[in-house]
């Protein structure tokens, strides 16, 4: 009887691995996504030790280098956050390209358009590209409520609207009639200026700093972060006590969208002299994969877009000493996305783990039954 | 008789995300029965059945078909080694006629269709097996009977020496059903075995030859069926007597809380699912729900929850008509309810015990700003925890990992544990483990003693009169009988003839 009770009490034994065993397994497919493209820079380089050296440490070579890697991750440290909010709110809203490029076409009117006082010029144009960026992000949705015009296919043609929408104000407004195509260079006074001396990390770092603790903030402490992720995992739940999906929603999507075109003026008036993106952007999908090595986890966001913008700039750095090209590194982004997005990749350790840990939870269920 | 045809031995089946539906589950099927599946819902025979026919592998066991191991991957396989199963919805295509249905999945056919030759097969193995299909209609034209036949002979037809049925009556008329039952009984003479799965304890009595009995995924037993009486197959399948007695002081209820009439509500066919329905709930009464699974139940438990805004006639909330208040409202004026599918609709199962304990009133958690108070919600998430009797490691534990019963007691802690003025039960113990029942029981009667309003609609006879001080028959959307069961007991026979449509009461009209 004794050895009975004492049995009733122990729950089955877990392994850390196992509980955390998403993130072991976005580990699992990054090591064996960069073997790869080792094996194949080893076959394919005329030093393959030379190009990995560049590819692995070319980022730490200088200040300059190293905080480049900083500066390419910030859009997409930007839109990561806006795509985990709204994709936690369980809208694939992939507008947020829409509201980044529009945000820096906004920006970049406030700033040659507006008079000039530093401080309060930065201010207004950020604001304004947030609230435009939120508006651009809730339309897809908002249309799918009135018309149910799929959201996913409605927000790729809002993208397009909006590129060329802010292209022709760019073009109508802004344009300086030079050689190429771009604006008028954007007054000193109205940039966002050098943070770190001898780099081009300005003040937008800060900024985006103070966005990325109200995101994690928000999503993991606040009611409201609770309130978007029941309405993204179970909309029945959630309506059934109570909450307002469809205002939460519709909330997600604005902060999401406020962030991506934040995220737009911060890059253009962070890192341009003046408007020059002719063609659209295309951060939703970095913004996405970086959703996604973070386990969909706000906090982890940060890490890994630093983790891709480190590899992108180190295949640019390699790709200069050596004959491979940049373009390896999109070859192994292709490779961890395919690994992490497949559901069943590494699929049966877990469910081997589960149906053992869930038989010994039913026998020590049934022996306190009896006990 | 007596020759073993088929041996299932010791079959556990865990589903990802670790739903465990058959337990060690070993059965012997004889050359030439009929044997018989029993079980409630969730009791794992529709599992079992699936791995019998290859549509689902199981965790560990193994079957043997005339003493010889079977690995079935695949369906086509079972059909090969002659499994051959008709499922309780068809896998027939609508738009082609019988004999195409029949023809597809059939080896040795030409390249090109011969429509005659293909008819004329259909025909010889309908004249053989006596079933009477017309094989040159479109199946959508197909009464569901004949729809039921032309699988079957599909099967059979593929020369399987096991057929399998899954609740076959389930979408039968009575005279279809005899009709059936007289089919089997031919195809039983003409030596094929037959598994037939049913919750329905008569059918079971009158054409089975044994019988095993499922219960949480575990087997309870193979019996003759002669040799049962219903009382004990009934108590075999939930678990415990029936007729159990709970002890509940007689209680005079208080003021109206829920006052609805004439309800009527149609789904999108235009069906009617509640017909002129009338309910009046007094505080510190049980008011119980019996019908038949479909008839007008779970439209009322949305309408009355305020899920459902589409509704004809009025429903009041102490007094308030309850149209234009939102579902939030009444959870703060005090409507408590607990949903039928409870992993979809009671909780939100990727979300921790907390999240779920206090999801409707997180504002009593929060700060002017919107920030948790994580230590008020631990503290009381513990003491929810504890009084509810939920085994759980930590209040942060998720919802999915807990067992049923303890998923239900989180459902249960979350909607009892607040001011409840009226509280509406949908299945409230359905599937869930014998403690969890009785733990729950003795709940509700405490929120009855404390004066709670308390509709409770549940398809277990048993729940309904040992709990309920009136009860409410439904049958197609439409109250048939009302009983005072405090003052004057009512039997489960006699609610049978009401939930039937066999009886109604005459003064149903006010």
């Amino acid at each position: 009887m004794n050895k009975k009770e004492m049995s009733v009490n122990i729950p089955p034994r877990r392994s850390i691995i196992m509980e955390n065993f998403s993130i072991v397994r976005i580990a699992i497919a990054l090591a064996l996504a960069l073997s790869i493209v080792f094996i194949i820079i080893y076959f394919v380089a005329d030093d393959p030790w030379l190009a990995i050296n560049r590819l692995v440490a070319g980022p730490f070579q200088s200040w300059r280098s190293f905080f480049s890697v900083i500066e390419r991750a910030m859009p997409i440290i930007f839109t990561g956050l806006a795509m985990n909010i709204v994709l936690q709110s369980g809208v694939f809203n992939i507008g947020q390209d829409g509201a980044f490029y529009m945000g820096a076409v906004l920006a970049s009117v406030v700033a040659l358009k507006l008079p000039t006082i530093v401080g309060v010029t930065q201010f207004v144009a950020i604001f304004v590209s947030a609230m435009a960026g939120g508006i651009i992000s809730m339309l897809p949705v908002l249309l799918y409520r009135y018309t149910k015009v799929n959201p996913i296919v409605s927000a790729i043609m809002f993208n397009s609207i909006f590129y060329y929408g802010g292209a022709y104000i760019v073009s109508t407004f802004l344009l300086e009639r030079s050689g190429t195509w771009g604006s008028h260079a954007f007054p000193k006074e109205a940039k966002l200026g050098l943070m770190i001396p001898k780099s081009k990390m300005h003040w937008g770092a800060l900024i985006l700093l103070i966005v990325y603790l109200g995101v994690v903030y928000l999503m993991r402490k606040t009611a409201l972060g609770m309130k978007i992720r029941t309405v993204g995992l179970n909309p029945t739940f959630a309506t059934n006590v109570g909450l307002n999906s469809g205002l939460i929603i519709l909330g997600a999507q604005f902060l999401g969208g406020s962030i991506a075109g934040m995220g737009g003026a911060i890059e253009m008036l962070g890192m341009y002299q003046r408007f020059l993106w002719q063609g659209p952007v295309n951060y939703v999908w970095d913004g996405l994969m970086v959703h996604m090595l973070a386990n969909g986890n706000p906090a982890f966001i940060p890490v890994t877009a630093i983790f891709i913008a480190f590899l992108r700039i180190g295949s640019e750095i390699m790709s200069r000493s050596t004959n491979i090209p940049p373009e390896v590194v999109a070859f192994l982004q292709g490779i961890v996305i395919v690994l992490v997005a497949s559901s069943k990749f590494l699929y049966g350790f877990k469910a081997k783990y589960d149906r053992k840990i869930s038989l010994a939870q039913v026998r020590s269920d049934s022996e306190g039954e009896f006990a | 008789m007596g020759v073993e045809l088929l041996r299932v031995d010791s079959i556990t089946k865990v589903f990802d995300g670790g739903i465990i539906a058959n337990q060690d589950i070993s059965l012997t099927i004889l050359q030439g029965e009929i044997h018989g599946i029993v079980g409630e819902n969730g009791a794992g025979k529709s599992t079992l059945m699936k791995i019998l026919y290859g549509m689902e592998n199981p965790t560990s066991g193994a079957i043997y078909l005339e003493n010889e191991r079977l690995e079935l991957r695949t369906s086509r396989d079972a059909i090969e080694k002659g499994i051959g199963m008709v499922h309780q919805h068809f896998m027939l295509i609508e738009e082609l006629s019988g004999w195409e249905n029949f023809r597809l999945g059939l080896e040795g056919k030409p390249f090109l269709i011969h429509r005659q030759d293909d008819l004329n097969e259909l025909r010889e193995a309908d004249k053989k097996y006596q079933l009477n299909v017309d094989g040159s209609l479109l199946v959508r034209d197909m009464s569901v009977g004949m729809k039921q036949k032309l699988e079957i002979l599909k099967i059979l037809h593929r020369g399987v020496k096991l057929l399998i049925l899954d609740e076959p009556t389930a979408v039968l008329t009575p005279q279809e059903t005899d009709e059936l039952f007289a089919r089997l009984s031919d195809l039983k003479k003409q030596g094929v075995t037959i598994v037939f799965i049913s919750h329905k304890l008569n059918e079971i009595r009158q054409i089975c030859d044994r019988i095993t009995i499922l219960r949480d995924g575990r087997n309870m037993g193979t019996y003759p069926v002669g040799g049962l009486s219903n009382e004990k197959i009934s108590e075999l399948m939930v678990g415990r007597e029936v007729s159990q007695t709970i002890d509940k002081p007689f209680q005079e209820p208080g003021d109206v809380v829920i006052h609805a009439e004439n309800l009527k509500q149609a789904d999108v066919h235009g069906v009617e699912k509640l017909v002129n329905v009338d309910i009046t709930l007094r505080a510190g009464e049980i008011l119980g729900i019996a019908g038949v699974d479909g008839n007008g139940q779970n439209e009322l438990f949305n309408v009355l929850t305020g899920q459902a805004k589409d509704y004809v006639g009025q429903i009041f909330f102490e007094g308030d008509d309850v149209h234009h208040i939102s579902i939030n409202q009444l959870n703060k004026l005090g409507l408590s309810k607990v949903p039928a599918d409870r992993m979809k609709d009671g909780v939100c199962k990727e979300l921790t015990i907390w999240e779920n304990l206090f999801s409707p009133r997180i504002k009593n958690f929060t700060s002017k700003f919107g920030a948790l108070k994580q230590k008020k919600i631990d503290e009381e998430a513990r003491k929810l925890i504890n009084d509810f009797q939920i085994k759980a490691n930590a209040p942060s534990q998720r919802v999915q990992t807990l067992s049923g019963g303890n998923i239900q007691k989180v459902v249960v802690a979350r909607e009892f544990s607040t001011d409840v003025h009226a509280l509406i039960l949908n299945e409230p113990t359905r599937g869930i483990d014998v403690g969890a029942i009785s733990f729950i029981h003795q709940r509700i009667l405490e929120m009855r003693e404390k004066g709670s309003a308390i509709l409770l609609i549940s398809s277990d006879l048993g729940e309904l009169l040992s709990l309920s001080d009136r009860i409410i028959v439904m049958y197609k959307g439409e109250v048939v009988a009302r009983f005072n069961h405090q003052e004057s007991p009512v039997t489960e026979q006699e609610l049978g003839l009401y939930m039937l449509g066999l009886k109604k009461m005459e003064s149903m009209e006010s």
